[in-house]
């Protein structure tokens, strides 16, 4: 018999999943067809027995909602300011690749100030961390990235604080010079020359069939922080054992952006774009105490006291950003990139899956996108092979 | 009526501070999310409160009006019956259900057997990779196949044939967990091999 059905088409069907003129075609391939009737028969019988084996209990809703209803009403009359944060693992000692790079003479302070001022913001801004991670990459870098799990409940905290963001800004940011938007390029090496350094590629899995490059020229941006609105902000979220000295305020902060490339390749079956650049630098007010900015960050993510002390003093505050996320988002998670941590985030959009994977490596960040690489780790693995 | 309204008008009304929008979606939902979880937990208390755990997400982080929810309640449901099984509350559930079971059943044998039946299915579910697994749970709690494929990240296409070698893996791995169990019966305290 020809035009015989699959099982996959078969077992649809049994549970009517088919579009109505399949079915109906379906319908008499199997009235004259006594292969595929004994297959859809067999696979009948073992739809009914495995939902026979998977029967479960009835359970009572109305019991569950008053329940529900009672746990609601129990957490919101002795709701804590801040509970201990007992569940936040310790992320151990610094992460492998992010001990500190060997410090140019060009002393960096602006990362500390990034990775306090950006821990906020990307916190803030949730749940939409990409979101975060994409503000964080159009205007600060930093040579090295800790990755800070940060667990649901303290999450939820700190999205009920009701806190205004653009209050934490005596002076919103904004572009003091410099090109706003991207600039087509000819060529990798045209961009080169207009970015002043050659960006790494990646080896693609065909040719592409289309290829664009485009520049963005190096910028600088100024802004000034609301010191006290900083400090309510910590106060709400529960932190008061750390105290943001004023000089943090006292002058504008201002970040100077290098160059950034940006390449897309569409092939067939995929589609990738490769963001890649050098650390800004941004220079703080003086007399901020780079350590004691980072310990606020952590306390502000709901570590511990004793913990965020000891990390704080671990790590290379001028050079190092800690990243935040949640622990508990399945589509988010923490990899290796030859050896650097890197941040990988993956989803489906209609059929399409796609992946954004964050890393850095030596003073350069990259930002990877794309789709039709399938599963996670043939992402990954394309990541490895940027050079 | 609340039963007219989609889920992201529901939303959409409780996300405004409806508590009433809320609890429409809970009835409306409850029960797949606690077939989900019972079929990863195999012990009633636990699927029940894990459920609490997982409606109090919504409650507190809902996602955005446009999302699917039911697909997305049992992707949050899934993570939370993995981490409950990893976290070890199984075997304490495990451990109260007996008890309560022993103290309580009219009839501790059928109990017994009952408790057995279910173990071996938690096995063979256990057996299997884990999204075949859970592309049975997911169906059985009735999750559409658009649904499924997108909490299982699919292709639509590819549900129906995933589903029938997932059912025929699970039923292999049920018998042969039954299988092993009569032909290797458990050393007897009075050195007595059971029929």
């Amino acid at each position: 018999m020809t035009g015989c059905y699959d099982d996959g088409v078969l077992r649809a069907a049994l549970d009517g999943a088919l579009p109505p003129a399949e079915h109906t075609a379906l319908a008499s391939h199997l009235a004259a067809c006594s292969a595929c009737r004994a297959r859809h028969e067999d696979l009948r019988i073992r739809a009914e027995r495995a939902a026979a084996l998977l029967d479960t209990p009835a359970s009572d809703i109305s019991a569950a909602l008053a329940t529900l209803r009672r746990g609601i009403a129990s957490e919101s009359s002795g709701r804590r300011v801040l509970p201990p944060a007992r569940r936040i693992p310790f992320p151990g000692p610094v992460l492998p690749g992010s001990k500190p790079m060997s410090l140019k003479r060009s002393w960096r302070p602006w990362a500390a100030w990034a990775a306090g001022m950006m821990i906020i913001v990307a916190l803030l801004a949730l749940p939409p961390v990409r979101a975060a991670a994409d503000q964080l990459l159009s205007v600060f870098r930093v040579q090295n990235v800790v990755f800070v799990p940060v667990n649901a409940e303290r999450m939820e905290q700190l999205k009920r604080l009701n806190f205004d963001e653009q209050s934490l800004f005596l002076a919103a940011p904004q572009q003091t010079s410099g090109a706003t938007e991207p600039r087509s390029v000819a060529s990798l090496d045209e961009a080169a020359v207009a970015a002043g350094f050659t960006s790494a590629q990646p080896a693609l899995p065909a040719p592409p069939a289309t290829s664009r490059y485009t520049v963005t020229e190096r910028s600088t941006f100024e802004f000034q922080v609301n010191v006290a609105s900083a400090r309510e902000l910590l106060r709400l979220a529960g932190v008061d054992d750390v105290t943001l000295p004023d000089a943090l305020g006292a002058a504008p902060i201002v970040a100077d952006v290098p160059p950034v490339i940006a390449a897309e390749y569409a092939g067939s079956g995929y589609e990738v774009t490769l963001v890649q650049g050098l650390s800004p630098e941004v220079t703080l007010p003086d007399g901020v105490d780079l350590n004691q900015l980072g310990f606020a960050a952590l306390r502000m993510l709901g570590m511990e006291s004793r913990q965020a002390t000891a990390l704080a003093s671990q790590i290379d505050w001028r050079t190092t950003l800690v990243f935040p996320f949640p622990a508990d988002i399945s589509n988010l998670r923490q990899v290796s990139i030859g050896g650097a941590p890197g941040l990988l985030v993956s989803g489906q959009g209609g059929a399409e899956r796609h992946h954004h994977l964050y890393w850095q490596r030596g003073d350069r960040f990259f930002v990877m996108s794309g789709t039709g690489f399938g599963s996670e780790s043939a992402f990954i693995a394309l990541a490895e092979t940027v050079r | 009526m609340t039963e007219d309204e989609t889920d992201s008008t529901l939303l959409k009304r409780f996300r405004r501070g409806d508590e009433a929008a809320f609890e429409a979606l809970f009835v409306r939902h409850y029960a797949a999310v606690y077939r989900v979880l019972y079929g990863i937990a195999g012990a009633r208390e636990l699927a029940e409160d894990l459920a609490q755990e997982t409606f109090l997400k919504l409650y507190h982080r809902p996602p955005p009006a446009d999302h699917p929810l039911r697909a997305w309640l049992c992707r949050v449901a899934l993570n939370l019956g993995r981490n409950a099984l990893r976290s070890g509350r199984r075997d304490a559930a495990r451990t109260e259900r007996v008890a309560v079971n022993e103290a309580a059943a009219d009839d501790p044998a059928a109990a017994a057997e009952r408790s057995e039946a279910r173990d071996l299915v938690r096995s063979a579910l256990a057996a299997l990779p884990e999204r075949q697994a859970r592309l049975l749970l997911l169906r059985h709690a009735g999750l559409s196949y658009a649904e499924l494929a997108a909490v299982l990240d699919i292709a639509p296409g590819s549900v129906g044939t995933l589903l029938a070698r997932a059912e025929r893996a699970f039923i292999i791995a049920y018998e042969q967990g039954a299988g092993i169990r009569h032909e290797e019966p458990a050393p007897s305290l009075t050195g007595e091999v059971q029929p």
